[in-house]
């Protein structure tokens, strides 16, 4: 197993003590396996993500346990943890403009894991972000390589970013809400050209999305996240079809989908997603969820699975049906 | 009357100067709007589809007359707005009003939400205290929020709350348009749906049209009977929404659909990009560079919009998909 996270809790120091962000993750992860992480706003999942890099803020407490490539990285030294990141592992951020130094030319950052992991000189490591913004598709390689970041557009620049996570030959790739800031058109190439990265080194990639949709076409297995906890997870074709959450049926549910008749009423969720201090002893979503039941605000709810591999976390998830 | 449109835009012009390449030399220009040209039926809502730089936000600034075009006309109602003194421009705006894409920063974090909505009053001339309190009330019941909820401010707020108030103070003057840009794009998908419900009830309780700017086909075609389709400041196909996304006819708004995920099928991938620059000229198709089905004509000579099956849809294309 490539990956391995078991009971990982993040909190966060505020000024009314410490707050629970991410609450008893567990998760695998292979070879060449993608996961989609769903979430709305204040559900963890990108400080899961950040969580899985050694990357938590300042004065953050990571508990349980990230096994990747049979090593702990909980309690990792930060030395270790910077040797192995931008290596063995690598993130796409959302807004590349904000991640990008931009006072360097693009090539020079692309170029850097190479010399920071791999020893090459300054010069052939140039030559080969070259080859490297060549491979995520980049319309005039050299030109790019040369440009400072304002220089790109949106889309180059995402590319730019992909260039750089993947020039070391990752194994996995941690990609938060990379195609949020891009237009339509562009985030479906964006997603293509990580999909046929993924195929042809087998590399294992982690999508961070807010949008089912988007998890839908690229991931093999997902997970719904909610106030801190793993709601649902399992194949994304069977948690799809057959969501066993009352979280992730009223997400389904709530979005309109393109084709859908106009004026339709959409299926909306009372209230809105839980601020961290907010989430008490009981279920996250149940001050919002049309099924709760008294134990549901009482007892964190239980994990019920499915066939082995599709798990959801709620007290009624044996009553939910296939679509009840 | 009831025979003008409520909005009428014909041909509307707008470029932006650039910045110089250097002192004294000519001011680069960038077109934003090259020709545009629709109308709005009172009780019909219109969505404006296309990517950034399509030109849609300078439409919508133009459209509320809050920016000057360089050519073209916009009339509401029959009345052309740039040719309005200001007061009577005043008048005009109270019959239309914007909602803005952020929920957190459009609304004053000083103000409570009662001197938030019934802003637009005051920029009208003012009503009295009793008649702005009642007013704030009744706006604020029509969004679904509490009339005390007036005294708060909006950090007390959730997001989609927030849009709400944003909503609430678009509708204080009862407008009959109201320009909504992004309007639920910065909501989470489960607050997003409460904002669009809340449009569609008050397209059929208040009366209110739409034209509503986004990026996302589905919240379009959720609130809007006919569509446009932008791209380089050109509106490339329009019609009835429904069919337009069923079976676009342009290989634009055919891309646009593609590349939109949806949950019962995977994204279909348009082929990486025609490495052909863009004429120079501008002399043809401004999408001929990126399209699959280009030849020689689309780059030679500019399509103009012309009807494509049946009566109600046009499409800017010498080879329309349909």
């Amino acid at each position: 197993m490539l990956l391995e996270v078991k009971d990982l809790v993040v909190d966060l120091p505020t000024s009314g003590g410490a707050v629970r962000i991410v609450n008893d993750a567990t998760f695998r992860l292979g070879e060449g396996e993608s996961l989609g992480v769903v979430g709305e706003s204040g559900s963890g999942k990108t400080m899961m993500a950040l969580a899985l890099m050694g990357l938590a803020p300042e004065g953050a407490r990571i508990g349980g346990s990230i096994r990747f490539e049979d090593r702990e990285l909980v309690g990792l030294s930060e030395e270790a943890m910077r040797a192995l990141r931008g290596d063995r592992i690598a993130m796409i951020f959302q807004e590349p403009m904000t991640a990008l130094n931009p006072l360097h030319r693009v090539g020079e950052q692309v170029a850097e894991p190479l010399v920071l992991h791999r020893g090459m000189s300054r010069k052939a490591a140039f030559h080969e972000a070259i080859r490297l913004l060549e491979h995520v598709r980049l319309a005039d390689p050299a030109r790019a390589a040369r440009a400072y970041p304002f220089g790109l557009s949106g889309g180059e620049r995402q590319r730019a970013m992909i260039a750089m996570a993947i020039g070391c030959g990752p194994r996995l790739v941690i990609a938060d809400e990379p195609t949020t800031a891009l237009d339509v058109t562009v985030q479906a190439r964006i997603l293509a050209l990580l999909d046929g990265l993924r195929h042809e080194s087998k590399m294992a990639l982690i999508l961070v999305s807010h949008d089912l949709a988007v998890v839908a076409a690229h991931c093999d297995r997902v997970i719904v996240m909610y106030g801190g906890l793993i709601m649902e997870s399992g194949p994304v074709d069977v948690v799809l079809r057959d969501p066993r959450n009352p979280y992730t049926r009223a997400l389904l549910q709530a979005r309109p989908e393109p084709g859908a008749k106009r004026g339709v009423r959409l299926k909306t969720i009372p209230g809105s997603p839980p601020h961290h201090r907010e989430v008490g002893a009981g279920c996250p979503f149940a001050a919002r969820c049309e099924w709760t039941i008294d134990v549901c605000r009482k007892a964190r709810p239980p994990e019920v699975a499915f066939g082995g591999v599709h798990v959801s976390r709620c007290w009624r998830a044996a009553e939910l049906g296939p679509h009840a | 009357m009831s025979e003008a449109p409520l909005l009428d835009i014909v041909d509307l012009f707008k470029a932006y100067r650039l910045h110089r390449p250097r002192p004294f030399a000519p001011h680069r220009v960038r077109p934003a709007l090259n020709g545009v040209s629709f109308s709005i039926i009172a009780g019909r809502s219109f969505g404006i589809v296309g990517e950034s730089g399509s030109g849609k936000s300078t439409l919508a600034r133009i459209a509320l007359a809050l920016d000057k075009p360089d050519a073209g006309v916009v009339r509401l109602e029959g009345r052309s707005l740039f040719d309005l003194g200001r007061r009577e421009l005043r008048a005009a705006r109270a019959h239309m009003q914007l909602i803005f894409q952020d929920p957190y920063g459009s609304l004053d974090p000083r103000m409570r939400v009662e001197r938030i909505v019934a802003e637009p009053l005051a920029a009208l001339g003012g009503a009295s205290r009793a008649e702005r309190r009642r007013r704030v009330a009744d706006s604020l019941e029509a969004v679904g929020l509490r009339a005390s909820d007036a005294a708060k401010y909006p950090h007390e707020f959730s997001g989609g709350q927030r849009q709400r108030v944003a909503i609430a103070r678009a509708l204080i003057t009862r407008p009959k348009l109201v320009v909504a840009d992004e309007p639920v794009s910065a909501l989470d998908v489960s607050v997003q749906a409460q904002a669009l419900n809340l449009m569609s009830d008050l397209q059929r309780d208040a009366g209110v049209t739409f034209l509503l700017i986004s990026h996302d086909l589905a919240v379009v075609a959720h609130i809007c009977e006919t569509t446009a389709v932008m791209f380089r400041g050109r509106i490339v196909e329009i019609g009835p929404t429904a069919e337009l996304f069923a079976s676009p006819a342009h290989p634009y708004a055919r891309e646009l659909v593609d590349a939109t995920p949806r949950l019962d099928r995977s994204t279909t991938v348009a082929p990486p990009l025609n490495a052909t620059p863009a004429p120079a000229s501008g002399a043809g198709c401004a999408y001929a560079p990126r399209c699959r089905y280009a030849r020689p004509r689309c780059l030679a000579e500019r399509p103009e919009l012309t009807a494509v099956a049946g009566e109600t849809r046009r499409a800017a294309c010498h080879f329309p998909l349909v």
